[in-house]
């Protein structure tokens, strides 16, 4: 009888023992079976707005303007004489705003064609996992741009509403990996006038991009457009382009070769002449610089 | 009747166990870098943590993405290229009171500032991290406040030394938090 009682009391000696033990060890486990089950939005698809002419599924961030200097010099094949096209020179300057997370607008200025532009892009769907798991991003971008050339007879002749061109594109990316992303991009350009009677109006395109990570700090991308063939004509060939992300921190740094010169939405698109085989490329690059608008001056914490 | 006995023993020790126990998932631990260039600073208002005042033990874990900053960018940024957040989501403190506390003895007009001492893991590395919390019990909440340094090489988080960068080798962190009695779901 006392032998019974003396296993029960070790048991019941034991059991407070583990318990007290149970209660140090495990407050972690008890705090993470706390936490509740949330939603991871990928960040970071792409690094810029723009993978190098073509706009990316990504924004400027809510109340963020940033400055975009795209910049290409000339062909490369015209050798030492033009210092492999360090001579001359193609610009566009633009602005964008992000309204907030998922809605931004933009001005832009290019040389071809002296177009102004100006464009919305909405983030529809973002890649995500967790609580709710979403396989993939889908953005909507659509730029209108107006020719202010003044020297066109075709188009002095005509009214101004010749001038104008539209770009609407539709894209879908995912973030494979930490390293790895694409984009496939599917629109249609439309220009009110063309000089060839051979091509259309509405041009259909795709496009494939790509980013694939090396280190930290420094990306690889690469940016195709393609049209219908039957619908523009020679000299017109699809755009590659092939660049190299340089990030320093509120800085995205972007250098490319490619073989279309403009960097207006639409012209790069149905008019882009360099040829990748006759080394008629260009190298170009992208900056820009982001500011912060509306901070707040009373920090709560 | 020994059953009954036991089972009443083990309901009570349990509920012994919860009494003692105090939580929080609204936490806020901030940090702040300055240098002569920019300031950074972020806020994490979804801090989870636990005291357990019998034991003296105290936890935190936070979700790296849930840091705000004043600017996309800087978000991104912080958690692809410094803390590598894909890698190492949470950050993780596990310590200890080295003294008890009571809530009759720290009130709002005079804190108890109690010496903790644990494990703080950021980026995937633990540190020993040694610290003095200001703690009060006010209307069933403990109110625990505190702050100390962090140093970005001990936690193996790489800054390049470019002109651009702008962050501060030591960071400092101040961590503010209102606990309750938990209650088990």
């Amino acid at each position: 009888m006392a032998l019974i009682f003396q296993k029960k009391a070790l048991f019941i000696l034991f059991y407070f023992f583990s318990f007290s033990i149970f209660a140090q060890e495990d407050l972690m486990k008890i705090l993470e079976s706390e936490q509740k089950p949330t939603t991871e939005y990928i960040s970071a698809t792409f690094k810029g707005t723009r993978i190098v002419n073509g706009p990316s599924i990504e924004q400027p961030g809510k109340k963020v303007l940033q400055f975009m200097i795209l910049h290409r010099f000339g062909s490369i094949n015209n050798g030492m004489y033009d210092f492999f096209g360090l001579d001359q020179a193609r610009i566009r300057l633009g602005l964008d705003y992000g309204i907030n997370d998922r809605l931004s607008v933009g001005l832009g200025r290019s040389s071809a064609y002296k177009m102004v532009d100006a464009y919305i892009k909405y983030k529809i769907l973002r890649q995500s996992t967790g609580e709710k798991n979403m396989p993939i991003s889908l953005s909507v971008y659509s730029d209108i741009g107006f020719n202010t050339l003044n020297d066109d007879p075709d188009l002095n002749e005509r009214q101004n509403i010749a001038r104008f061109s539209y770009f609407t594109q539709l894209m879908v990316a995912r973030k494979f990996s930490e390293r790895l992303s694409f984009q496939l991009g599917l629109g249609f350009v439309h220009r009110n006038f063309i000089k060839n009677p051979f091509e259309d109006n509405t041009v259909l395109f795709s496009s494939l991009s790509g980013r694939i990570k090396i280190t930290k700090r420094f990306a690889i991308t690469s940016e195709y457009f393609v049209t219908l063939p039957w619908q523009i004509k020679s000299p017109y060939n699809p755009s590659l382009s092939l660049g190299f992300e340089i990030e320093t921190g509120g800085h995205v740094f972007q250098m490319h070769l490619t073989n279309a010169r403009d960097m207006a939405d639409p012209v790069y698109v149905t008019e882009t002449r360099g040829d990748w085989s006759k080394g008629d490329i260009f190298f170009g690059f992208n900056i820009s610089r982001a500011f912060v608008l509306g901070k707040k001056k009373d920090k709560t914490w | 009747m020994k059953t009954l006995f036991l089972s009443f023993m083990i309901g009570l020790s349990n509920l012994a166990y919860c009494q003692n126990i105090y939580f929080t998932d609204k936490g806020q631990i901030s940090f702040f870098s300055t240098t002569p260039i920019e300031n950074i600073s972020a806020v994490n208002n979804k801090v989870y943590s636990m005291i357990n005042l019998e034991t003296k033990d105290i936890v935190f874990s936070l979700k790296m993405s849930d840091f705000k900053f004043e600017n996309q960018l800087m978000k991104e940024h912080f958690l692809e290229n410094y803390v590598e957040a894909s890698i190492y989501p949470k950050a993780n403190y596990k310590g200890v009171f080295l003294s008890s506390l009571n809530p009759d003895s720290c009130k709002t007009s005079k804190p108890c500032k109690i010496e903790t001492q644990g494990e703080l893991t950021i980026h995937g590395v633990s540190q020993m991290q040694k610290t003095t919390t200001n703690l009060y019990f006010e209307k069933n909440e403990w109110i625990a406040k505190t702050e100390f340094w962090v140093k970005l090489e001990d936690f193996k988080v790489k800054v390049p030394q470019l002109l651009w960068e702008k962050l501060s080798e030591k960071i400092k962190v101040i961590v503010d938090m209102k606990y309750r009695i938990y209650i088990k779901n």
